[in-house]
């Protein structure tokens, strides 16, 4: 039947008799519809395409605001050696240290000995005196200020190699100085609070006022705890 | 689309849509599908208009879009067409003197599988050689040769060898 032009010619007539449409209901669209869902369909897809470079924006900025550390945000992040190499890099020339820093076993603790041969001390006897560091200069004040920790640094050599604690995202005025290490066992902090600014002490907290008259508050954990007046009477002056 | 383009298609829509309609009739054997399928071939149509640049391939590509829709639309879970050993009982209605031709075929072609029908409606509808329903359907020359084969054979059994006293009305 297939290669036979007159059946081939009586199946077209078949098919053409079957499709006729005599008793067929009237199409049930016209030009116009055709054309209005044409523009409803490209309006749609349009709006799609501009909603999903939109999306796509507004997720791409998410990420970069996520994946890009900022300091006073956790220290688990990726960039925290990073940041502490920053830090060591940015902070000042180490000043001719007024305080050896006591070993634990050193006992005594009396301090005022300048030999310079101390952990960490790396005493320059005929370098001048910096200048204090005095208030910040920031919107919001550093919770990782690397002056501060450059400064920490010195008296307590631990802390280079500690990495950042934990702040909070919380504005507080520029003018104020923090470092937040996680080190000894616990959190050891230190703040540096401006001229005028009263502040009650956290528990096993301890204070001494600055060259810039200000205050630095050392909060160090209790494995720490025999560093801490060392520490002030360290920063005190360079503070 | 510029006004041009818009009155381009409106005569094209105008001159082809009941062909196209009848087309899709046979494929799927309902006039209200049959609707749906062609519309939408004409609005796949009136969305591609301007980068259609050979205006004479207008058909091909219409054949190839609307065949497109049908078969892809038997495949759907909730339109999918189930294949029986059951012949359709064409015994009664070519009993029945007002039975017409339409429906015999129309019923028969129901059972054919998708693929065959339309290279059937293509050669015996639409009257395109089998280069041509290659071409619309995106296959070889031979595959359509193997399927219009088959796809007689089914319409055979579904009519239970009646096709042959088949004869077109008037």
């Amino acid at each position: 039947m297939t290669g036979d032009t007159g059946d081939d010619d009586r199946l077209a007539g078949l098919f053409r008799e079957a499709a006729s449409d005599g008793g067929a209901p009237a199409p049930g669209f016209d030009h116009g519809d055709v054309v209005a869902t044409s523009r409803r369909i490209t309006a749609r897809r349009r709006s799609a395409v501009i909603g999903g470079a939109l999306a796509l924006f507004v997720v791409a900025g998410v990420g970069t605001v996520v994946a890009l550390p900022r300091e006073d945000t956790s220290t688990t992040s990726a960039a925290a050696p990073a940041e502490r190499a920053a830090d060591r890099a940015a902070a000042p020339a180490p000043a001719p240290p007024a305080l050896a820093a006591p070993a634990p076993a050193a006992g005594g603790g009396s301090g005022g000995t300048e030999s310079g041969s101390g952990a960490g001390a790396a005493g320059q006897p005929g370098a001048p005196p910096a200048p204090p560091l005095g208030p910040g200069s920031t919107t919001c004040a550093d919770r990782q200020d690397p002056a501060l920790r450059g400064l920490l640094v010195e008296v307590l050599p631990e802390a280079a190699s500690a990495p950042a604690a934990a702040t909070t995202d919380v504005c507080l005025p520029g003018s104020e100085r923090y470092v937040s290490l996680e080190l000894g066992g616990g959190v050891f902090t230190v703040a540096y609070l401006p001229p005028g600014t009263v502040a009650s002490l956290p528990v096993g907290a301890s204070s001494a006022p600055t060259a810039s008259g200000g205050t630095v508050i050392v909060s160090p954990p209790p494995a720490l705890r025999d560093r801490a007046p060392a520490i002030l009477q360290y920063l005190g002056p360079r503070l | 689309m510029d006004a041009l383009a818009e009155a381009e298609f409106e005569r094209y829509f105008r001159a082809r849509r009941d062909a196209t309609r009848r087309t899709a009739y046979l494929m799927c054997g309902d006039w209200h599908r049959a609707d749906d399928h062609t519309q939408a071939a004409f609005v796949a149509l009136h969305r591609h208009w301007r980068r259609v640049r050979d205006k004479g391939a207008l058909d091909a590509w219409m054949r190839r879009t609307l065949m497109r829709a049908v078969v892809d639309e038997s495949r759907r879970p909730w339109r999918r067409e189930r294949f029986t050993d059951d012949v359709v009982a064409v015994d009664k209605v070519v009993a029945d003197p007002d039975v017409t031709t339409r429906h015999v075929l129309v019923d028969g072609l129901r059972s054919v599988p998708p693929r065959q029908r339309a290279v059937l409606v293509l050669r015996y509808l639409d009257g395109l050689d089998v280069a041509a329903t290659a071409a619309a359907l995106g296959c070889s020359e031979g595959t359509v040769k193997s399927q219009t084969s088959h796809g007689l054979a089914a319409l055979r059994t579904a009519l239970g060898g009646s096709l042959d006293d088949l004869r077109p009305a008037g």
